[in-house]
């Protein structure tokens, strides 16, 4: 969790606008809606008057600690509201909450409805906070396949706050700690649930689920998407896109020997889901495979019948859909370039004519590129988490081993080529002019600043390029 | 730090958005009254400063924040709040106190122009028709084991890069009355770095 607090940045919605002339043509009127309201108060609320409330609600900790644990809560999220990591007033906020309220009708007793806030991560992640705010990543959005298996993470999310996972879990480090007491804050931060928590959360999210009209059974699946391990439909034939006839990828670099070693050596690293809990991947009984027998098994014992009205996965298909885009512009906007790559790649081939997929194509690519030639990516490829994907891994060693001249050649003539096909994108141009200034020099750029100056004398780069001619 | 353009364009910063100017502390410390206060009544005088002291040294910065009203809440909202991130995000692959607040090993070097200016997407560009100005800013006070820090960024929006960029570090935590005395003397600064 600390993690997540710490490594939350965000960024997107500020692209509807700047796209629009670009993407208007692919999506239409489908862009992810802000609702205009001047009820700004879930995201602008009184952190001492909310937390006096939310303590006379619970019974685990003493009052004082309670007040501090929910007060630090509310002030972290309040401080990443105001560091731009979650969308304001969107559609897909509400859609969730409305989602929440199928599944448990009962609702957050405090404020009668659960508040979501949708965040900008495309880390396939959802939590519930102690005091019942419900944070979910687009990310999750768009690995999800359908409305089920994403009412199955929340179901089970909530049930963390239901059962007061995270105050008991105060209370017991409280309790356990030998050396004096620690901040409240960094025991809140630094917990992670423990497996018996996980499991009870499971067998009270299925409970909630089989009770609402969503389908329990997509429960495991859920379980092993965002777990990362089915990562099928997430992964991409890098080796398709790194064809050329000028740059030859050295396909030793991502032999599936080294893609292994690196993929061990990430899941050791990365920390585990929240959802996950404490999975151990490459264990010869996961516990990931007992959650799911587990699961299986509460099913059964319920007699739970899968409900016969299908749901209705028109508007979460559309979300999934806004929610793959909104992924690779929040990527690109936080500077993810490599996950920008492999997301917009995917999304290049899940809507192959989408100019606007390409384009980011075009940018992560040139931004990586050009981190490599400053000598400067490690501490971006070190970050990047890969998730249990191949080729997030494979992508990863492409660009830490792959020489610096080899991959500006790439580059280069990727560009070249796109610009060759469809000489109407300033986007493919301005980045041409921009790559060739790094890697061929400046005289060679500036035909193509020129180039692009004459073509496009009020293109959204036209300021930076004016700038480059002088 | 600073471009090398940018000293001589003291004219065309008719106007720098500010956004959200902002105290936030990174320790693992328990919540308290500091803490409560810097959330709210704290931070509303210091967004008051900011506007004050920007003037009073003949620069016009314009705050927009959570205690705007009107157009300027929605905008803060839906515009503001993602560029804040992405400037926020630009800086932290640079060398600075915000990435070295656990070790605490930052090396205050005197480095007076960007040899490569931290770049930011270019597409944000559209946001310079809509606020009139292409500068955009930040200014934040950090605070983490024991000493605080005063971000002073201001980004060209239309050039997709920072211009200017002021680290200050504070021995000990800013406290209210010590809080305009940094304010203002960041505007100070800045207005001198002009007349250079």
């Amino acid at each position: 969790m600390k993690k997540y607090f710490t490594h939350f940045t965000v960024f997107c919605s500020l692209l509807f606008g700047s796209f629009l002339s670009v993407e208007a043509q692919q999506l239409s009127d489908d862009q992810l809606k802000v609702f205009q309201t001047s009820d700004l108060s879930k995201y602008n609320f009184d952190i001492e008057k909310k937390s006096k409330s939310l303590v006379k609600n619970q019974d685990v900790l003493e009052k004082d600690v309670a007040f501090k644990v929910y007060a630090d809560a509310l002030l972290r999220i309040s401080s990443m509201i105001n560091t731009g990591d979650f969308y304001i007033n969107d559609e897909i906020s509400s859609y969730l909450e409305g989602m929440i309220q199928k599944i448990d009708p009962d609702n957050n007793p405090e404020s009668g409805i659960y508040r979501v806030l949708l965040s900008r991560s495309s880390i396939p992640n959802a939590f519930c906070t102690v005091d019942g705010t419900v944070i979910v990543n687009i990310g999750l959005i768009g690995l999800m396949e359908n409305e089920s298996q994403l009412a199955g993470v929340l179901a089970h999310e909530i049930s963390h706050f239901k059962k007061s996972h995270s105050l008991k879990q105060v209370k017991a480090s409280i309790e356990d700690s030998k050396s004096g007491r620690r901040s409240y804050s960094s025991l809140y931060l630094s917990m992670k649930y423990s497996r018996d928590s996980e499991y009870e959360a499971d067998a009270a999210g299925l409970n909630l689920i089989a009770a609402s009209p969503f389908d329990a059974y997509e429960y495991s699946k859920a379980l092993e998407l965002v777990t990362g391990k089915n990562s099928d439909s997430t992964e991409i034939d890098l080796l398709q896109f790194f064809k050329s006839d000028v740059f030859k990828l050295d396909t030793s670099i991502i032999s599936a020997k080294e893609v292994k070693r690196l993929l061990k050596k990430s899941a050791k690293k990365e920390e585990r889901t929240l959802l996950s809990g404490n999975d151990e991947m490459f264990e010869s009984h996961p516990e990931g495979q007992k959650r799911q027998l587990a699961a299986g098994e509460i099913l059964s014992s319920i007699s739970y019948v899968k409900p016969t009205i299908a749901a209705n996965d028109v508007d979460f298909k559309r979300f999934q859909r806004l929610a793959r885009f909104e992924m690779v512009k929040n990527d690109y906007y936080r500077a993810d370039y490599l996950q920008g790559l492999h997301n917009a790649l995917r999304l290049s081939d899940l809507y192959p004519t989408n100019a606007f997929a390409k384009n980011m194509i075009v940018s992560n690519l040139y931004w990586l590129c050009n981190l490599k030639s400053a000598g400067v990516i490690d501490d971006l490829l070190d970050e990047t988490e890969i998730r249990n994907i191949k080729s997030m891994a494979q992508l990863k060693l492409i660009f830490q081993e792959t020489p610096n001249d080899e991959l500006g050649k790439f580059l280069f003539t990727y560009l070249k080529k796109l610009w060759e096909a469809d000489n109407s994108n300033e986007t493919v141009l301005y980045y041409l002019a921009s790559a060739a200034d790094i890697h061929l020099g400046k005289e060679t750029a500036k035909i193509h600043y020129k180039n692009y100056s004459s073509k496009f004398p009020n293109g959204i780069y036209i300021t930076s390029v004016n700038e480059k001619l002088q | 730090m600073h471009t090398d353009s940018f000293q001589n364009k003291k004219s065309e910063l008719q106007k720098v958005i500010c956004i959200n100017p902002t105290f936030r502390k990174f320790e693992d410390t328990d919540f308290d009254d500091e803490d409560y206060e810097f959330a709210s009544k704290f931070k509303q005088l210091y967004n008051s400063s900011i506007e004050k002291y920007s003037k009073k040294n003949k620069l016009n910065y314009e705050v927009y924040s959570p205690y705007s009203e009107g157009e300027k809440l929605t905008s803060y909202y839906k515009d503001l709040l993602p560029l804040k991130s992405a400037i926020l995000k630009s800086l932290n692959v640079q060398d600075n106190p915000m990435n070295e607040v656990e070790s605490n090993t930052y090396k205050k070097e005197i480095i007076q122009k960007f040899v490569v200016p931290t770049m930011l997407p270019a597409e944000l560009a559209e946001l310079v028709g809509k606020y009139d100005t292409p500068y955009f800013s930040l200014v934040d006070i950090y605070t983490s084991n024991g000493k605080s820090y005063l971000f002073h960024v201001i980004v060209d929006l239309n050039l997709g890069r920072i211009e200017y960029q002021e680290i200050k570090g504070y021995s000990g935590l800013v406290k209210k009355s010590e809080m305009k005395m940094f304010v203002y003397d960041s505007f100070y600064l800045l207005d001198k770095f002009f007349k250079k």
